[in-house]
């Protein structure tokens, strides 16, 4: 006779029935072969299989949940006893402390899209810009090309690829558990591993729909992992929603088991697309049309992302870390907007109004930008900072050219070597290597030999997973072991120098035994092709990178040795501040604005230059155009950015004077914090310009605006066109930060926008008629129909003769005759003629 | 009646002029005398001095912000009103019955 017992408890669980007090409750089960054992949460009636922590977890019981355990089964009564106890004594002590909840902090929202009142999601800020398209979502897993999923097979076969692919699945997890070399996290993501690979419930759904509906061993992992996806995506805590990133793993690897690393990887877009996936591999990204491309969603992949690096170099705008990207489905229309880290999931007028105004703005820039394109950069003295670009394929090279880049400062070749199961070939690399000195049309390219390791791994070469690996064995310090692999990538770099101007440049030195050793390579490689009468550049330049700190301090002994410098402010800030950036709580501390850092940065120009080597940067520091004066005034010979970047930097370069920015570098490097930095910065950003308070081009007399937000923009963008500000959204939060005082709507219809901000280059006055009066929450409570913006250039403004101006328009503005003249006058002319007779301009 | 004032708002660019009008036109129309002070993005301008202040009844005080050097002001009856009223009711702040100061 069969015995059933039924035992009710209350989930004393805080985080609910996650993965690791399921995994518990499993293995205490699994020891009970013969009875079958269930858990119902009472709160839901789902029902699980107590022997699957898929099952268990897809209950979704919260703490405080009523459940009943039924064990049944020929005499359960000791399994029953057992589990019982596990539960009492047990089950309240499997949990982990949680980690603090990630500091969801709420994000900035331009004014304008915040009163159009659309539906958003939130995101981290990856690749600024935005772009509209439809949502294209990448399935994480996908049968290899040519895999028919309908084709009929034989489920004996099929049923025998499972059982093989997860055994060897299996036994790596196994093998590299036992390895003793992993970290704990590591470790604990791969014991989740393990027991979805052995879970029953998911092998026993993957067998029945082979067996029932005849499909293919693929096709059947697919589906199984929709459906445990779905139940672990609709549970209520996010660390059951967050397992299923290991289900996907697990599963991905099962289809690489079965199928090879065939899998295709090829996307295709038809029409302007946004590309939601939780990860999207490079070679995913490389295979998308970037034409029809105008963002990418991405739930994972921070902003050192080897897709998030080629995003940046094609301007997709990108955002990341999306979590409720599962409310987005196919084709429906959204917006990125990556300059603030947000998808829009819903348009509607008033936020494309806001968008439409954008567009001029990037329009403007862009006629702007041309004329810097195609001239070599010059700071106003003369001074000449040569601007390239970093590209990670050839046919970037092409795009670096036509956005107006001097050469390539950084060919990253690492690309060539990930995702696939052997290293390139010579043939393949020279190419490649061959294709970009063409497209350079003579322009010097670096080329960087691949710098693998550390969080690049490469399954062919046996690099095991380190505790540390930034620290670890990565760049330059493999290359001894793999001579055959740097071998052929020199040869190839140097046969392909024999068709433009290559040079090439040497990751992660930290000592000149590394360099002496690829030299010593590099000129016995150099005699072999001598001998084949094969042509190269034989006096192709030989550099490295100045990442880790100890080599700052060889750069003499390095004189004989290397033609150049490049700095790699990235792993070098990283290492000299002892701050992984990817730690959220010491990431604040990662400031390239340091002033240590900046001391560096001077020595190791100082003594490159006094040793004639020549001297760039090439990591995220030198895209920044807020940071040119500190690299002018540190005399660097170029800067290695972005495609996008390099004509806003080239642009930026014109407005400087090289002796102003020396002083402000030499400051900078005095300074007490990176924060005084950023004062130095930003007082001494760009000069008063003496221009006139008020011109034509600041004069509306039919703005089409809808509310108060519009026609602050609107204000703030007349400006920007006037090239008065740079940057027309930080002007108008400065406007909002004096509004959110009070309402600067004075009554008599009128409104005085005001602030005094840096972000302008010159005091201004801007005045605009609107066509429809608008809301402004006056004094009055009548609408606005005049707006006058005033702006002051932040600064000594006490004593200034021109703060004399805006006082006299100020009191004016109490005066109603001048209020009407200002309503009536025909043209912008008569206006402008007005106003500086009132003024006496 | 003689009334002397100051004005001053948080930036000091619009309405500490704009009250100070407002304050001056409302006088002369009421037919009182005033002078006034803007504590402004300039600083002090048309400063009331000491023959001003001895000669006032009464001191208008249209300020969002503390004011500087407001111990010239002690003893002098004082009508405070934040400077969104200069604008908005001119009049009824000449209206007002003054504090002791």
């Amino acid at each position: 006779m069969p015995e059933v017992y039924e035992y009710r408890f209350v989930c004393p669980l805080p985080n609910g029935m996650h993965a690791r007090p399921a995994n518990c409750l499993e293995q205490v089960v699994a020891g009970f072969t013969e009875s079958q054992v269930s858990l119902t949460n009472l709160s839901n009636q789902k029902t699980a299989n107590a022997r699957s922590i898929l099952s268990l977890v897809g209950a979704d019981i919260k703490a405080g949940d009523e459940c009943v355990l039924r064990v049944e089964g020929e005499n359960c009564g000791p399994a029953y006893r057992e589990i019982v106890q596990f539960l009492k004594e047990k089950l309240p002590f499997c949990d982990d402390v949680l980690p603090p909840a990630a500091f969801q902090s709420e994000a900035y929202i331009p004014p304008v899209l915040r009163a159009a009142e659309v539906p958003m999601i939130f995101g981290c800020k990856a690749v600024s810009g935005f772009g509209k398209g439809n949502v294209v979502i990448v399935e994480a897993l996908k049968l290899p090309a040519g895999i028919d999923p309908r084709e009929p097979v034989r489920p004996e076969q099929e049923l025998r690829k499972i059982e093989k692919a997860v055994a060897e699945h299996r036994s790596d997890i196994t093998i590299k558990l036992g390895s003793g070399r992993l970290a704990s996290v590591e470790s604990k993501v791969l014991e989740a591993h393990l027991s979805i690979a052995s879970d029953v419930e998911f092998l026993d759904r993957v067998r029945c729909l082979i067996r029932q509906r005849g499909i293919c061993a693929g096709q059947a992992i697919i589906e199984s992992f929709e459906y445990f996806s779905g139940i672990l995506k609709s549970a209520q805590s996010e660390l059951i929603r967050e397992r299923v990133v290991d289900l996907q793993d697990v599963c991905s690897h099962l289809l690489k088991k079965i199928y090879g690393s065939a899998a295709s990887d090829q996307i295709m877009l038809s029409g302007p697309s946004v590309c939601v996936a939780d990860n999207l591999t490079p070679s995913q990204f490389i295979s998308m049309d970037k034409t029809l491309l105008s963002g990418l969603v991405l739930m994972h992949g921070g902003n050192t992302s080897h897709t998030v690096i080629l995003a940046r170099s094609f301007g997709i705008p990108t955002v990341t870390g999306i979590k409720d990207a599962a409310i987005l489905s196919n084709g429906q229309e959204v917006v990125v907007d990556a300059t603030y880290g947000i998808v829009i999931t819903r348009m509607n007028a008033q936020a494309e109004r806001y968008y439409a105004a954008q567009r001029r703005k990037q329009e403007f820039e862009h006629r702007y930008f041309d004329d810097f394109r195609s001239k070599p950069a010059k700071t106003v003295d003369g001074v000449r900072l040569e601007v390239m670009a970093n590209v990670a394929t050839a046919d970037e090279v092409l795009m670096a050219m036509s956005g107006g880049a001097e050469g390539i400062g950084l060919f990253r070749t690492e690309m060539l070597f990930m995702g696939r199961d052997s290293a390139p070939s010579e043939d393949e690399q020279f190419s490649e290597y061959k294709k970009a000195a063409e497209y350079a049309a003579g322009k010097p390219v670096i080329i960087r030999t691949f710098d693998i390791g550390g969080d690049k791994s490469v399954s062919y070469l046996n690099l095991t997973s380190e505790d540390n690996p930034f620290l670890g064995y990565r760049g330059a310090r493999v290359y001894r072991e793999y001579e055959g692999l740097l071998k052929n990538q020199l040869r190839a770099i140097l046969r392909a120098s024999a068709f433009g101007c290559l040079k090439i440049m040497i990751p992660m030195v930290s000592c000149l035994e590394e360099v002496t050793y690829v030299r010593s390579l590099l000129d016995r490689i150099k005699t072999e092709l001598d001998v084949r009468s094969l042509p190269y550049d034989k006096s192709i330049s030989l550099g490295i990178m100045v990442e880790v700190p100890s080599v700052v301090f060889v750069i003499p002994q390095l004189a004989g040795l290397v033609d150049f410098l490049s700095i790699g402010t990235n792993d070098l800030t990283q290492y000299f501040l002892a701050i992984d950036r990817g730690n959220e709580r010491v990431s604040a501390l990662y400031q390239s604005r340091h002033p240590g850092l900046l001391g560096l940065i001077q020595k190791i120009v100082e003594d490159a230059h006094r040793h004639k080597l020549w001297v760039g940067m090439c990591g995220e520091m030198a895209g920044q155009v807020d940071h040119l004066p500190l690299l002018l005034g540190a005399g660097l010979d170029e800067v290695s950015v972005s495609i996008p970047a390099v004509a806003a930097i080239k642009a930026r370069c014109a407005e400087y004077d090289s002796r102003d920015c020396r002083m402000i570098f030499e400051r900078a490097v005095s300074a007490k914090s990176a924060g005084q930095v950023d004062m130095i910065l930003a007082e001494r950003q760009r000069e008063p310009v003496a221009r006139p308070m008020i011109e034509l081009s600041l004069i509306d007399l039919d703005a089409d605006c809808i509310n108060k937000e519009e026609a602050i923009q609107y204000a703030s963008d007349m400006l920007y066109y006037a090239h008065r500000t740079e940057k027309p959204a930080e002007l108008e939060q400065d406007f909002w930060q004096r509004e959110s005082v009070y309402s600067t709507g004075l009554g008599y219809g009128f409104a005085v926008p005001h602030c005094k901000t840096n972000a302008v280059c010159a005091h201004s006055i801007c005045l605009l008629r609107l066509s429809k009066p608008i809301v402004w929450k006056s004094i009055d409570d009548n609408p606005v129909d005049i707006v006058i913006a005033m702006t002051i250039r932040d600064g000594q403004t006490a004593g200034d003769a021109h703060m004399k101006i805006f006082s006299k328009l100020a009191r004016h503005i109490m005066h109603d005759d001048f209020r009407g003249m200002l309503r009536s006058l025909q043209d912008r002319q008569a206006v402008l003629a007005y106003l500086q007779e009132k003024l006496a301009l | 009646m003689k009334f002397i004032a100051v004005t001053a708002c948080p930036t000091g660019i619009a309405h500490t002029y704009m009250a100070a009008e407002s304050l001056e036109k409302t006088a002369k129309e009421l037919g009182h005398e005033i002078k006034v002070e803007t504590q402004g993005a300039m600083g002090i301008e048309n400063e009331l001095k000491p023959a001003d202040i001895k000669g006032a009844d009464a001191l208008i005080l249209a300020a969002d912000i503390a004011i500087e050097n407001a111990e010239r002001f002690e003893g002098i009856p004082r009508i405070e009103v934040p400077v969104q009223l200069a604008l908005k009711d001119p009049k009824s702040i000449f209206a007002k019955v003054p504090n002791r100061g």
